[in-house]
C-alpha cells in the first residue's frame, strides 16, 4: 500500500501536469504579493500619519519614514520587500528595528494554525455522521433533520454564533472557559465550533450527495449481492469512495478557515495571525500587513497544491488527463 | 399554492417566500417603520420588546424594528449591486476567455488564479480598511474586485462547451461578427448556472458585510444589518434580543438564498443537480 502510494507520487512528480501545477502556484503567490504591495502603496493617505498621528514630531516622522523605506521610490521599496522575503525576515518592524516581521508572525501563527485545525476536526467529526445518516435513509425524518441542521449551519452568521455560544456555555452554564481564561485545549472548543460550523454544514451536504451517488454504483450492488452486511457495504465500499471529493473540498477550505480565524479570534479575544493582521491594518503598519497576507497566501496555495497532488496520486485520470 | 408546492418542492418555495418577503420589506419597509432609524428616545435604553418599540431599543434608545427595516433596504441595494456587477463583469470576461482562447484565455485565467489564491474576505477587508473614510462605494468595489472571478470561471467553462455546438458554428459560418455571436448566441445559453451562482452569492455579500462590520471595518451605516448584529453582540451579556433579531434576520435571508439556490440548481442545471 505504502509502496504503491510512493510510486504514484514519484510518477506524479515526473508528469508535466505537476510541473504546470507547481508553476501556476508560484505565479499565483507572486501575483498575490504584487497585488498586496500595490494595494497597500497605491491607497491615498500618509501611513506615517496613521502610525504616529498627524501632530507627531517631524523628526520622528522622518525617522519612521526612513525605517519603513517610504522615502524610497516604489521600485526600491518593492526590491527591499523581496529581499526581506528572500532572507526570511520579511523586514524589520518599525520603529523597533531589532525585531523582524517574521518573528512576530512566528509567534502568532501556531495559535491560528491550532484554531484552524481544531475547526477542521469539528467540521469533519460532525459532518460525516450527519451526511451518512442522511444518505442512508433518504427522504426519512432523519434525513430531514440532518438537512435542517446543515442548512442552519450554512445560514447562521459566524459572528452571531460565537457570542451566542459564549453567552450560553460560559455566562449561563459555566461549562466552557471564557475569552480571557487560560485553559489550554479546553479554550479551543467553543472557538473551534464557531469556526467549523459553516464548513461542517457544507461537508455534511457534500457527504450526503456523494454517498447517495456512490450507493447507486454497480460495485456497491455487487457487494450487496455478495451478501455483505449493510454496515460493511456502506463503510468499506460506499463511504470510502464517497469521501474522496469530501476530503478534497475539506482540504481546499483550510485556507478559508485561516481567513475565518480573524473573526473568531476577535470574538474570543485570542492572539493569532488574524489579530496581528487586524491591529496592523488599524495602525497602517504596511510591513506587517504585507507579511501576514504573504504568509496566508503561501499557506493557502501550498495546501491547495498538496490536496491536488494527493488527488492526482489517487486518481490517475487527473495526472494523466491533459493540461488542466 | 398546493400546485406550486408540489412542482417546486418545499425548500425552494420556502426560499422564494423568504427572499420575497425580504425584498418586499426592503421596498416598503422605510414607509412602515414607526420611527426614523437614528431617532433616539433617551428614556428607553436597551429595552426589550414593548408596545411602543415592538422589537425593543438599543443602547442609544433607537427603535430596533425601524433600524431593521431601513437596514433591509440597504442590504438589498448593496447585495443586488455587488452581485449584478460581479455577474456582468465575470460573464463578460469569462465569455471572452472561452470564446477567443489562446493567450487571451491563458492570461485571463492566470489572473483569475491569482485572485483565487487568496481568501477572498481578507482582500475585501484589506481594501475597505486601508481606504480612508471608506463608504458604500468602496465597500461595493472591494467585493467586486474578487467577486467576479467565480462567474468568469463558470462562464468560460460553459462557453467552451457551447462554442462547438452547431448553432454557434452555423452562426460563425454565416459570417456573424464575434461580438454578436457572443451576445446573441452564446450568452443566453450559458446563463442558467450563472444565475444559480448569483443566488448563492447574494447571501455571501450579506455575510461579508456582517463580518466586516463586526470587525469594526467599513460600517456602511449605523443601521446596516451587520452593524446592528455587531453592536448587539457587545451587549449579549446583558440582553439577548439586540443580537438575536438582526442575527435571525441575516440567517433567514441567507437560508432563503440557499434554499432557492438549491432549487434553481436542480431545475436549471440538471447535470449538477443533487442526487
Amino acid at each position: 500500500m505504502l509502496k504503491r502510494a510512493a510510486l504514484a507520487v514519484v510518477a506524479a512528480l515526473r508528469s508535466p501536469w505537476l510541473r504546470r501545477r507547481v508553476i501556476s502556484s508560484l505565479v499565483a503567490v507572486l501575483g498575490v504579493t504584487v497585488l498586496v504591495f500595490l494595494l497597500v502603496h497605491l491607497i491615498p493617505g500618509d501611513p506615517i500619519d496613521g502610525l504616529l498621528g498627524e501632530r507627531a514630531d517631524p523628526a520622528d516622522k522622518a525617522e519612521m519614514r526612513a525605517c519603513m523605506d517610504l522615502d524610497q521610490p516604489l521600485l526600491t521599496q518593492f526590491g527591499r520587500f523581496w529581499k526581506g522575503v528572500a532572507d526570511g525576515t520579511l523586514g524589520t518592524t518599525c520603529p523597533d528595528r531589532t525585531r523582524t516581521v517574521a518573528s512576530l508572525i512566528g509567534e502568532a501563527l501556531p495559535s491560528t494554525m491550532a484554531l484552524a485545525a481544531a475547526g477542521m476536526v469539528v467540521a469533519l467529526l460532525l459532518a460525516l455522521p450527519l451526511g451518512v445518516v442522511a444518505a442512508l435513509r433518504p427522504r426519512s425524518p432523519l434525513d430531514a433533520a440532518a438537512t435542517a441542521v446543515s442548512l442552519a449551519g450554512i445560514s447562521m452568521p459566524a459572528m452571531w454564533l460565537g457570542p451566542l455560544l459564549l453567552s450560553i456555555f460560559y455566562v449561563q452554564l459555566r461549562w466552557a472557559p471564557g475569552p480571557a481564561d487560560d485553559a489550554g485545549l479546553r479554550a479551543l472548543v467553543l472557538p473551534a465550533i464557531m469556526l467549523g460550523t459553516h464548513l461542517m454544514a457544507m461537508l455534511a451536504r457534500m457527504t450526503r450527495s456523494s454517498l447517495l451517488e456512490v450507493m447507486g454504483e454497480d460495485y456497491v450492488r455487487t457487494a450487496r449481492a455478495k451478501g455483505l452486511s449493510p454496515t460493511r457495504v456502506v463503510l468499506r465500499h460506499g463511504l470510502r469512495n464517497a469521501l474522496v471529493p469530501v476530503i478534497t473540498v475539506a482540504g481546499l477550505q483550510f485556507g478559508s478557515l485561516l481567513a475565518g480565524a480573524v473573526v473568531t479570534e476577535k470574538v474570543f479575544a485570542r492572539a493569532g495571525l488574524g489579530t496581528l493582521l487586524l491591529e496592523a491594518i488599524a495602525r497602517r503598519d504596511y510591513r506587517i500587513v504585507q507579511g501576514c497576507t504573504l504568509v496566508i497566501a503561501v499557506s493557502y496555495v501550498t495546501v491547495n497544491l498538496l490536496v491536488d497532488l494527493a488527488y492526482g496520486a489517487a486518481d490517475p485520470r487527473i495526472r494523466l488527463g491533459g493540461s488542466r | 399554492m398546493r400546485r406550486i408546492l408540489r412542482r417546486a418542492g418545499l425548500g425552494p418555495t420556502l426560499g422564494a417566500l423568504l427572499l420575497g418577503t425580504f425584498f418586499l420589506l426592503a421596498l416598503v419597509g422605510p414607509m412602515l417603520a414607526p420611527y426614523a432609524p437614528e431617532a433616539q428616545s433617551l428614556d428607553h435604553l436597551l429595552e426589550g420588546p414593548s408596545r411602543a418599540h415592538l422589537l425593543g431599543t438599543d443602547e442609544n434608545g433607537c427603535d430596533l424594528l425601524s433600524q431593521l427595516l431601513y437596514g433591509a433596504r440597504l442590504a438589498a441595494a448593496v447585495s443586488l449591486g455587488v452581485v449584478a456587477l460581479c455577474m456582468a463583469i465575470g460573464t463578460a470576461i469569462g465569455t471572452l476567455a472561452g470564446y477567443v482562447g489562446g493567450w487571451v484565455d491563458e492570461a485571463i485565467m492566470r489572473f483569475v488564479d491569482v485572485l483565487l489564491a487568496f481568501p477572498g474576505i481578507l482582500l475585501n477587508l484589506a481594501i475597505v480598511a486601508l481606504v480612508p473614510k471608506a463608504g458604500t462605494g468602496v465597500f461595493v468595489f472591494a467585493l467586486v474586485v474578487n467577486g467576479w472571478v467565480g462567474y468568469a470561471r463558470l462562464a468560460r467553462g460553459q462557453v467552451l462547451e457551447v462554442r462547438e455546438r452547431e448553432f454557434v458554428v452555423a452562426a460563425r459560418a454565416l459570417g456573424v461578427p464575434p461580438l454578436r455571436v457572443m451576445l446573441r448566441h452564446i450568452a443566453p445559453n450559458i446563463l442558467a448556472p450563472l444565475v444559480v451562482q448569483a443566488t448563492f452569492a447574494f447571501a455571501g455579500v450579506i455575510l461579508v458585510e456582517a463580518s466586516l462590520s463586526f470587525l469594526g471595518i467599513g460600517r456602511l451605516r449605523p443601521y446596516s444589518w451587520g452593524a446592528l448584529l455587531a453592536q448587539g453582540t457587545t451587549y449579549v451579556w446583558r440582553t439577548q434580543h439586540l443580537a438575536m433579531v438582526p442575527g435571525l434576520a441575516i440567517a433567514l435571508v441567507v437560508l432563503g438564498c440557499n434554499l432557492l439556490g438549491d432549487g434553481l440548481r436542480d431545475r436549471l442545471d440538471p447535470k449538477r443537480a443533487r442526487t
